[in-house]
C-alpha cells in the first residue's frame, strides 16, 4: 500500500505487477480489499493493476465534508500524474464506472479503453431518490443491509447463494454497517453522486469503450448502459442474462473472461468489401 | 493442407501454435471467411485450426445427402489425422450445430466451447426457413432475397445500406449464379433440416458460453437459450442490436470475447 496526498487527504493505492497499466475503479461499497479475489486472474494479461480507495473508501482519509463525484476525478488525474502514468485503461464498476466516464470526459487522453460495467451517464431523479432511502437507513445496520443489499443481486443468485448471503449478512451489520464512521463515509459517497451528470461530455469520448449490462439491474438498469453506448462514438454492448447489479461478483469467471479480453484484445480489423 | 475422409479431399489449414483453437463455419462460410481474423486470434502465438467442413470451400464436393452426424465424423477423422485429444472449439451457426453435435457425440474431445449464434434443433420454423431456402437455390435474386436480409441485424443493414447493395451485386452475379456452389448449400441446407439434439446437451460437460445476437432472425436469442438451459453451466451472453452474423457485424468484439474466453478463463476463488 502506498499514500498519496490529494489536496491535505491521504489516498491509498497500490499497483501490483508490471506492464501495460489497468485502473480498478471501485463499486461505492467497495475497496482495494475487494479485488483479492480477482487479482490472479487481473494479471493473466500482463498488466500493471492500480487500485485505489477513492476519496472516502477503504483505507483513503475520511473526507468530514460532502464532495461532488467529479472530485474522484481529478483525484485520479494527480494520482496518474504522481506515478508518472501518461494514459491508462480502466475497468470501472458502477459509482466507479461513473468515475472512469467524469475522468474520460475531463481528460479523454488519459484513456486509453474502458470496460463499464453496470454504469449510468447521471443520477437521474429515480436514482437520487434511492440514494436518499440509503442513506435514510444508515445508523440501522439492519435496515441498511435490506435497504442496499438484496436489490443489488438477481433473486436467482441470492436463492443459489443464500448461504453465503447469510454470512454477508452477518458480516456487514455487525462490522462495516455498525460503524459510524464507515456510515458516515458512505453518506457522503451515495450523496456525491448525486452530482453525477456527464451527458453533455460522452460524445468527446474517443477510445474504446465495452459497456456491460445485467438484465436484472434494478440499480442502473440496461436501458442506462443503452443510452451510453447511443452516445459515446462507438461503444459496444453486451449483456449479461439472469444477473443482477453486482455482475462481476455474480459471474466472476465469465466477467473476468469479457473484460480481459477487451482490454488485451481489442485491435481494429478491416473486413473485406 | 487436404486429409482424405470417405474417399474425398477435405481442406483445412492451421496458424499458430500449440493445441489449436478449431474454427467450425456458418453454412456459406469456408476457411477463406476467417482471413481478417486469423492474426488477431494468433497474435500472441495461439493455435488455429481451419477446416471446409464437407462441401465447403475448397473441400472436394459430395455427390449425396448426409447429416451433423456425418460432418461431425469428419471432424473427428481430421482430429485424428492431426493426432489431436482434444481441442476447444468455436462454431458460429451451423458450425455452432456441429460444434454441439460433435460435442455430445465425443464430449471428451472438446476441452472449452464457445457457441456463437447458433441452434440445437431444427424445429419446424427452421424447417420451413430451410424449406423456403432450398426452392430459391435456382434463382440467384431468389435465393439472395430469402436468406441475406436475414442473417444481418436490422440495426446493421440500416446503417450498412451500401454495402448491402454491393454486396448483393457480388453474390448474385457469382456465388448465387454458380450452380455448383447451389448444389453445396442445397446439401449443406439438407444436413440441417433433421437436426435435433434436443435431450443429449446435458452430455457436454466442458466450460460453455453461448452468444445471443438480439436481432438474429435465424438462430433466434430463445434458441440460445435452449443451448444455455441443456448445458450444465453453460453460460448466456446477449448482444444488443446485432444480428446473425455478429463477426462481422462486430468484428472486434467478437476477437475481444473470443480470445477472452479461450485465454483468459481463468477461474476466481473465494467468491
Amino acid at each position: 500500500m502506498s499514500i498519496f496526498d490529494f489536496q491535505g487527504k491521504q489516498v491509498y493505492y497500490r499497483t501490483v505487477g508490471e506492464g501495460h497499466p489497468l485502473l480498478l475503479l471501485n463499486g461505492i461499497m467497495m475497496s482495494t480489499k475487494s479485488w483479492l479475489p480477482f487479482l490472479d486472474a487481473f494479471q493473466q494479461g500482463g498488466n500493471r493493476l492500480i487500485l485505489v480507495d477513492l476519496l472516502d473508501q477503504g483505507e483513503s482519509q475520511a473526507m468530514g465534508e460532502d464532495f461532488p463525484l467529479a472530485l474522484q476525478a481529478e483525484m485520479l488525474e494527480q494520482l496518474l500524474q504522481h506515478l508518472g502514468i501518461a494514459s491508462t485503461a480502466i475497468f470501472g464498476t458502477s459509482y466507479g464506472g461513473e468515475v472512469a466516464l467524469n475522468l474520460a470526459v475531463r481528460s479523454p487522453h488519459l484513456v486509453e479503453k474502458m470496460v463499464l460495467a453496470n454504469t449510468v451517464a447521471r443520477t437521474n431523479a429515480w436514482l437520487r431518490e434511492i440514494g436518499q432511502a440509503w442513506n435514510l437507513a444508515a445508523g440501522n445496520p439492519e435496515a441498511y443491509y435490506d435497504t442496499t443489499i438484496p436489490v443489488i443481486y438477481s433473486p436467482d443468485f441470492y436463492d443459489r447463494r443464500a448461504e453465503w448471503m447469510a454470512r454477508r449478512k452477518e458480516l456487514l451489520t455487525t462490522t462495516a454497517f455498525a460503524n459510524p464512521d464507515f456510515m458516515a463515509r458512505m453518506r457522503r459517497l451515495t450523496t456525491s453522486a448525486e452530482s453525477h451528470d456527464v451527458r453533455g461530455g460522452l460524445a468527446r469520448i474517443d477510445c474504446p469503450v465495452l459497456l456491460i449490462s445485467s438484465e436484472q439491474d434494478h440499480i442502473t438498469p440496461p436501458e442506462e448502459q443503452a443510452y451510453l453506448r447511443d452516445h459515446i462514438p462507438g461503444a459496444e454492448l453486451v449483456m449479461l442474462p439472469r444477473t443482477g447489479h453486482a455482475s462481476f461478483y455474480e459471474r466472476p469467471d465469465l466477467f473476468v473472461s469479457i473484460m480481459m479480453g477487451f482490454i488485451n484484445h481489442h485491435d481494429p480489423i478491416k473486413l473485406p468489401g | 493442407m487436404t486429409f482424405a475422409f470417405e474417399g474425398r479431399h477435405i481442406h483445412y489449414e492451421r496458424h499458430g501454435e500449440g493445441t489449436p483453437l478449431l474454427l467450425l463455419n456458418g453454412i456459406m462460410m469456408s476457411t477463406a471467411s476467417w482471413a481478417p481474423f486469423v492474426a488477431p486470434l494468433t497474435r500472441d502465438g495461439q493455435g488455429l485450426l481451419l477446416v471446409d467442413l464437407m462441401d465447403q470451400g475448397q473441400s472436394e464436393a459430395r455427390d449425396g445427402d448426409y447429416t451433423m452426424a456425418d460432418q461431425a465424423r469428419m471432424l473427428a477423422a481430421l482430429l485424428d489425422h492431426l493426432q489431436l485429444d482434444s481441442v476447444p472449439v468455436l462454431g458460429t451457426s451451423y458450425g455452432g450445430a456441429l460444434a454441439l453435435q460433435f460435442a455430445v457425440t465425443w464430449p471428451q474431445r472438446v476441452s472449452r466451447l464457445l457457441l456463437a449464434a447458433t441452434r440445437a434443433y431444427t424445429d419446424p420454423l427452421f424447417h420451413g426457413m430451410c424449406e423456403s431456402w432450398l426452392h430459391a437455390t435456382h434463382a440467384p435474386q431468389a435465393f439472395y432475397t430469402a436468406t441475406i436480409p436475414l442473417f444481418y441485424g436490422a440495426t446493421w443493414q440500416q446503417e450498412h445500406e451500401e454495402w448491402m447493395a454491393e454486396r448483393r451485386r457480388v453474390l448474385e452475379a457469382t456465388a448465387f449464379a454458380n450452380a455448383d456452389f447451389m448444389a453445396r448449400m442445397g446439401r449443406l441446407i439438407r444436413s440441417i433440416m433433421a437436426f435435433d439434439l434436443r435431450g443429449h446437451l446435458g452430455k457436454i460437460a466442458c466450460p460453455t458460453l453461448v452468444l445471443a445476437p438480439e436481432e438474429d432472425l435465424v438462430m433466434m436469442p430463445w434458441e440460445q437459450r435452449r443451448i444455455r438451459d441443456g448445458i450444465p453451466g453453460a453460460q448466456l451472453l446477449t448482444l444488443p442490436a446485432t444480428g446473425h452474423v455478429l463477426f462481422l457485424e462486430r468484428p472486434e468484439l467478437f476477437v475481444s470475447l473470443t480470445t477472452g474466453w479461450f485465454y483468459h478463463g481463468g477461474t476466481v476463488a473465494g467468491i
